[in-house]
């Protein structure tokens, strides 16, 4: 799918608040996008528009389109066409969804619930898709099915949730923040099987979290985003080994990892500036200009896309380091 | 590791336990452990860092240590002193001398105050400054966690503030009594990534003027090393069973239990390259035990790729080896054997040594 | 000290400001205060005692002669009916505000210390909660105005205050309990504060909500006790009393069926009906006040207000 020009903003009474200015990018077939950014920084609001699932309030700009057997321009579809495109093209796991289950329906009924909505009535069809999928994602079909989601771990439910999103074998599952509130080991174990979910359904993946250890261990591409504007978007080894934008420099260097010597006395960031560039009031190469730019995705080397406007200046330091 | 109070030694504790009770289907009641038998020892001005994930007690263990709960056996040491054998007038000593930061920087501020009452409460009610030296006190209080201009941010409700800057004040807070420990309970994860240096660092160099002991809980193990840093101690704890033990360095360079080494193989890592070759260590389980289910003998034997017999049926303690100590009987530590009362509810039959 | 004074009515300003920014707090705001006007002043008025009673103008319809004051008509004693009510503001304020007092002050503390404290005390005053709430309080009332024949409006007050705090106690337990749980109170205790200040600083604003808007509800139940005890003719006539004026109107002068009966119960219900609404106004828009946000923002913007006139 390609999404080009993404402008979303939500009409509220306290006046136009503009979380998603002008992003663009494109998802192959077996990829897996990581969309990271912090709170606020628009990439839930990304993911809904995808799934063309934002409130009424929203004004979006821009183009979405799947490429299934046709080109589809998704913000073009009607009610009942939109009914035919989610789950069965796109599907996502919601943040938190393990607590979107229903505590009062067994995981069967669950299944049952979903198949039917969608046009899967026939309890044996349903039954065999049910235990293909939860083996899929690791889990002992019999057991699980019976079980309440109380009876359940944070992990397992999780598991449970992936299956839910593959019933229909989407092209496209969005997973946001699949991997907060559960323990480090359950949190490695289930970007394993994020992998193993791609290589076995060939499934594409907009990966979306503010942890980079996650975009580092499951992503092929990211695209990174802050205060609703797209700031670099790379294959990840280029992003991480040679950033061309100081805000995914400096989010790399946040991360606390062994053998890190403390740094200068604890600074508290600024908050983003509202036009421009939004790191700009914390960005130790920015001018005047920084203020007033247009941020726009150029492409600064080989696939590999930067907004800022020193994104030159960039290269040329890193090149004469080497 | 001797075994007599250092004089330099703030707070220890010796084999402390808290348990509860809880309903196991209709009738049936279970006692839980949720810190089981913690020994620890911390000494001035230095730093602990201990690390489990959720349900391990950690939580509950830092608010004991700190007088909040009262142990259900073992004890608190305040400088060679039972803190639950002191006086009311030496526990309230104590009681300010040991302060917490807590997790949710969204719960841990009353709403209703303005910053500058938050701090200034706490002043007035101790009478440590005169009235004039109020305010004064609170602003230098705020300019020491970054918050500048005091004035501003004093005058701000917590509604008004962003989570980092909260827990600014939240650390401002724990400060304001001049405490000579603090218990940081998972101060930044719930904190935005581009946030969480900015407040550690200023919780260390805080610890460094103020010569503080600091013990800091996390779920993170390169956290742990990277607040423990060379001269801080880590302590693992399992489903409230202390498990390993020793210097921040050596627990990392060389993980001696089995559950240290899965959590160092999952230690999230930012480098895709390093990320990718890195090999998780396979568990029997992944999933986290249900502590009300846990092995009778040692907790880690259902999920541990090494476990034998003897790890059902016996409990290691925990015991030296080198600079660092450990519960696991891979390393020749005694063990005590469970009384065949106690019903053996264990996952799966061992499958030999 | 001054600054502590000015710090108050800055604070009492907003608390005006924010309650009256809504229609119904406008509403609410007005009726109370000439409500409270004219029972501080009605002793400036003249009393509709025997000097005025005139038996030969009992309820007759407005009119000016002989003196203005009958411009609502009269009552059954021949006295001017506008004197009544103005009179009958300061009556029912009385008993109002010696209900709600009681009220409010057994309820707050007794729900307080039954969620502060907790364990067997808590269970002990929940008992007796409950017990309380059973016991049905207009028969009560009933049997007590019956003992106490010539009750002031004060022992009126209390009577009608002293046994409806049972409501108030068990909905302040329940925020009491709520508020102790929160993370910033065990702060506060590991900070060394002792309980009186945690009550104070963490736990009252928590209430307070609750505490303003039962007090406006009982100041209002006060005066429907008062004037329905008079009404079924349990409390001796006073003509202050506005349910004896209804009263007398409805028996003696067959209201409904004759002008001279309707024209004071219209007036009286009018009267008695906006302030009752009044009062509940107030309470609902009572609410914002102690919203910390709106406070702010009502702060901000007086100060640039200020500012802005330098």
């Amino acid at each position: 799918m390609s999404v080009r020009d993404l402008y979303v903003s939500f009409v509220t009474e306290f006046g136009v608040v503009d979380a998603v200015k002008g992003v663009s990018f494109d998802l192959h077939r077996k990829e897996i996008l990581g969309l990271i950014g912090e709170s606020g920084s628009g990439k839930t609001t990304t993911a809904l528009a995808v799934l063309s699932l934002l409130p009424p309030y929203a004004r979006v700009k821009g183009q979405v389109r799947f490429f299934g057997n046709e080109p589809i321009d998704v913000l073009s579809l009607s009610e009942s066409q939109l009914y035919s495109y989610r789950w069965a093209k796109v599907s996502i796991v919601f943040q938190g969804a393990m607590n979107a289950l229903n505590p009062v329906l067994t995981i069967r009924d669950h299944f049952v619930e979903t198949a039917k909505a969608h046009g899967i009535s026939d309890p044996k069809k349903i039954k065999e898709l049910s235990y293909e999928l939860l083996k899929s994602v690791e889990l002992e079909p019999a057991r699980v099915l019976r079980s309440f989601p109380f009876e359940l771990s944070g992990g397992m439910k999780q598991r449970v949730m992936i299956a839910l999103a593959l019933l229909l074998r989407p092209s496209v599952i969005i997973l946001d923040e699949p991997t907060t509130a559960l323990d480090t080991l359950t949190q490695r174990s289930i970007l394993e099987l994020i992998k193993n979910v791609r290589d076995q359904f060939e499934t594409s993946m907009l990966l979306i979290t503010h942890d980079l250890s996650v975009i580092a261990d499951s992503a092929d591409r990211v695209l990174v985003l802050y205060n609703g504007v797209p700031m670099e978007m790379a294959e990840v080894k280029s992003l991480y080994y040679r950033p061309l934008n100081p805000y995914t420099r400096m989010l790399i260097d946040s991360f606390p990892m062994i053998g890190k010597i403390l740094k200068e006395k604890g600074k508290m960031l600024k908050p983003a500036s509202l036009h421009g560039c939004p790191f700009a009031p914390n960005c130790p190469l920015a001018t005047a200009d920084c203020y007033g730019a247009t941020m726009v995705m150029k492409e600064v080397e080989k696939d590999h896309f930067s907004s800022c406007i020193h994104a030159d200046q960039i290269v040329q330091e890193e090149n004469s380091d080497e | 590791m001797s075994d007599f109070i250092r004089s330099s030694e703030i707070l220890r504790t010796e084999n402390l336990t808290v348990s509860f009770t809880v309903k196991k289907g209709i009738l049936k009641k279970a006692q839980l452990n949720a810190v089981d038998g913690v020994s620890v020892s911390i000494e001035g001005g230095t730093t602990l860092a201990v690390v489990g994930e959720s349900g391990s007690g950690k939580t509950t263990f830092g608010k004991t240590l700190i007088g909040l709960i009262k142990p259900s056996a073992g004890a608190v040491y305040y400088r060679g002193q039972n803190i639950w054998k002191m006086d009311r007038k030496q526990f309230m000593q104590f009681r300010m001398k040991a302060q917490m930061i807590y997790q949710d920087p969204y719960s841990s501020l009353n709403p209703r105050k303005k910053v500058y009452d938050i701090l200034a409460i706490p002043i007035r009610v101790h009478k440590l400054v005169d009235l004039e030296q109020e305010q004064a006190a609170v602003y230098s209080a705020l300019e020491d966690v970054g918050l500048f201009p005091a004035a501003a941010f004093a005058e701000k409700y917590p509604f008004e503030l962003s989570g980092g800057q909260r827990q600014r004040v939240a650390i401002a807070r724990a400060m304001v009594l001049r405490p000579e420990i603090v218990v940081a309970d998972e101060p930044i994860t719930m904190l935005d990534a581009s946030l969480r240096l900015g407040v550690l660092d200023t919780m260390l160099s805080l610890q460094k003027r103020m010569n503080l002991s600091l013990l800091f809980i996390t779920h993170d193990l390169g956290m742990a090393y990277y607040i423990a840093g060379t001269t801080g101690k880590i302590a693992v704890i399992y489903l409230g069973s202390l498990v390993e033990y020793g210097p921040a360095s050596e627990v990392l360079k060389d993980p001696l239990h089995p559950y240290t080494k899965a959590l160092l193989s999952a230690l999230p890592e930012p480098d895709p390259i390093k990320s990718r070759s890195k090999e998780l260590m396979k568990l029997r389980n992944m999933e986290p035990t249900d502590p009300t289910k846990a092995p009778p003998g040692c907790k880690f034997s259902d999920r541990c790729p090494f476990a034998f017999e003897r790890c059902y049926r016996e409990r290691p303690l925990l015991s030296d080896k080198g600079d660092e100590k450990v519960a696991c009987f891979l390393y020749d530590v005694p063990g005590v054997p469970i009384s065949p009362e106690k019903p053996a509810k264990r996952r799966g039959v061992p499958t030999g040594s | 000290m001054m600054e502590k004074i000015k710090g108050m009515l800055r604070s009492a300003l907003i608390s005006i400001k924010i309650l009256t920014s809504t229609a119904q707090g406008k509403f609410g705001f007005a009726v109370v205060t000439i409500v409270f006007f004219f029972a501080i002043f009605a002793p400036l008025f003249p009393y509709p005692g025997p000097a005025l009673s005139d038996i030969n103008l009992v309820f007759v319809p407005p009119r000016l002669s002989p003196s203005p004051w009958y411009i609502l008509g009269s009552d059954y004693l021949g006295d001017p009916l506008l004197l009544d009510v103005i009179w009958g503001f300061r009556y029912f304020m009385e008993i109002g505000l010696v209900a709600a007092i009681l009220t409010v002050g057994i309820g707050v503390v007794l729900g307080l210390v039954a969620g502060f404290v907790g364990g067997l005390i808590d269970q002990a005053l929940n008992f007796v909660f409950n017990l309380l709430l059973t016991i049905p309080s207009f028969a009560l009332w009933l049997i007590l105005a019956l003992i106490f024949r010539n009750a002031s409006p004060f022992l009126l007050g209390f009577i009608l205050g002293i046994l409806s705090w049972a409501g108030l106690a068990r909905s302040i337990r329940s925020v009491t309990l709520s508020a102790k749980n929160k993370e910033y109170v065990e702060a506060s205790k590991s900070l060394g504060l002792g309980p009186l200040s945690i009550i104070r600083h963490d736990i009252a604003p928590a209430i307070m909500p609750y505490i303003f808007m039962n007090f406006m509800l009982s100041v209002n139940s006060g005066i429907y006790g008062a004037m329905g005890l008079a009404f079924l003719g349990i409390l001796p006539y006073t003509n202050i009393n506005w349910g004896a004026v209804l009263g007398t109107a409805l028996y003696e002068e067959a209201a409904v069926y004759t002008l001279s009966g309707t024209i004071p119960v219209a007036i009286i219900s009018t009267v008695s009906t906006l302030i009752l609404m009044g009062f509940v106004f107030t309470a609902n828009a009572s609410d914002m006040i102690f919203d910390v946000q709106r406070r702010k923002e009502a702060e901000n913007a007086a100060f640039a207000k200020k500012s802005s006139k330098r």
